[in-house]
């Protein structure tokens, strides 16, 4: 199956590839991140280097995000900033970093991944956070 | 007497103009048009109820703008919008989006081209007929994939290479473990966590991996619901 898929992932792959950079630094909040501690990327193009070439530990609070809830399939989510976005939940996904460069505990950040703004994929620092921090944030009131 | 001529003048230019406008439409090629539509597939499909990032097309032609029912995520600009979709509005709305409708949520820039329009409305008018979807396919205008658009996968049959069956963290890796019995490891980086609750989804408790990449090294871990990704995810480290 996975040698089969592969032609239609290559195809998909050089479009989401060239939009993840782009993406990324389109929700208008990256130049709110602290960039003294950001590391360049030497080839940044996949979702990966852009994770690499950032301290999620201090980015804008753009990209911080404070509370994520489901509503029908959809995932709404309310930002440190005070913005709320949704997504269609095929169009969010989430990754862990657990490295020095990784979000906070319970801090988890948000970035784009689509040439268009509306793909985008949420870093936690560890994978048990994500079930948790969902339910925690269903329990929060309506505003935050 | 003045304002019934008026109304009578207005109505007389509007018809011309809808005249003039269903004309300059006329001789699209959908054959052309075909090929355009793939920059709608991106966020649309022609299969009724599959809604993606915008609403399922099927049957829209001649139906009210906003009136795809299970479709959540319209703006308040469309919704309070009153018009029907046909030649005419699809000329104006695929010219300029943001244009005809201020504050609509579709981002995309719109096609300046009149006959690339006219072209993309000749496929759009056999696209959104009901059963659209059908019938372009059966004409050799797109192939099925592209009528279902972005659309996942059905994944409640993937086969056993996908079927994950074991799924561990340690450190900065997962390691997961499929129904033909392997265990593939993926750094944290390179491996996609989402959620598909519809119909199209994984079964419940039966997590399905995609890749996503071109080396083999990426992949997308795809659950049934979010409370998935807590129970199936074990942090657990072999013994050195």
């Amino acid at each position: 199956m996975f040698s089969a898929r592969r032609s239609l992932v290559h195809r998909r792959s050089l479009i989401m590839t060239a939009a993840a950079l782009i993406g990324s630094f389109s929700l208008g909040g990256r130049s709110q991140a602290s960039v003294q501690n950001e590391r360049r990327p030497d080839r940044a193009s996949s979702e990966e280097n852009v994770i690499r070439a950032l301290n999620l530990k201090t980015i804008g609070p753009a990209h911080q995000v404070r509370s994520i809830r489901q509503l029908d399939r959809s995932f709404l989510l309310t930002m440190a900033s005070g913005k709320t976005v949704s997504y269609p939940e095929f169009n969010l996904h989430f990754k862990t970093d657990s490295s020095d460069l990784g979000p906070n505990a319970g801090h988890p950040v948000l970035l784009s991944a689509g040439m268009k703004n509306d793909r985008a994929y949420i870093v936690f620092s560890d994978p048990r956070e994500i079930e948790a921090f969902i339910a925690k944030s269903a329990q929060l009131p309506k505003a935050i | 007497m003045k304002m019934a001529s008026h109304s009578i003048g207005f109505a007389g230019a509007v018809v011309l103009l809808s005249v003039a406008l269903n004309a300059a439409h006329a001789d699209g090629d959908p054959r052309r048009g075909a090929k355009i539509y793939g920059a709608c597939a991106g966020c649309h499909s022609l299969e009724p109820h599959l809604n993606l990032t915008g609403p399922s097309l099927s049957g829209l032609w001649g139906k009210k703008a906003a009136s795809v029912s299970d479709f959540p995520r319209y703006s308040r600009a469309l919704k309070t919008k009153d018009f029907v979709w046909d030649e005419n509005t699809l000329y104006a709305w695929l010219a300029d989006p943001k244009a005809f409708v201020p504050g609509t949520y579709m981002t995309f820039s719109g096609i300046r081209d009149d006959r690339a329009r006219s072209d993309l409305i000749a496929f759009l008018k056999i696209g959104l007929a009901s059963d659209g979807a059908k019938t372009v396919v059966a004409q050799g205008l797109i192939p099925a994939e592209e009528a279902r658009g972005q659309a996942p996968e059905p994944l409640k049959t993937a086969k056993p290479d996908g079927r994950v069956t074991a799924i561990r963290h340690c450190k900065d890796t997962f390691f997961v473990t499929t129904a033909d019995g392997k265990e593939r490891p993926f750094w944290e980086l390179n491996l996609r966590l989402k959620v598909d609750s519809s119909t199209s989804g994984p079964s419940d408790g039966k997590p399905v991996l995609l890749p996503a990449g071109m080396q083999g090294d990426r992949a997308s871990l795809v659950f049934s619901n979010v409370a998935e990704i807590g129970t199936a995810i074990k942090e657990q480290c072999p013994k050195q």
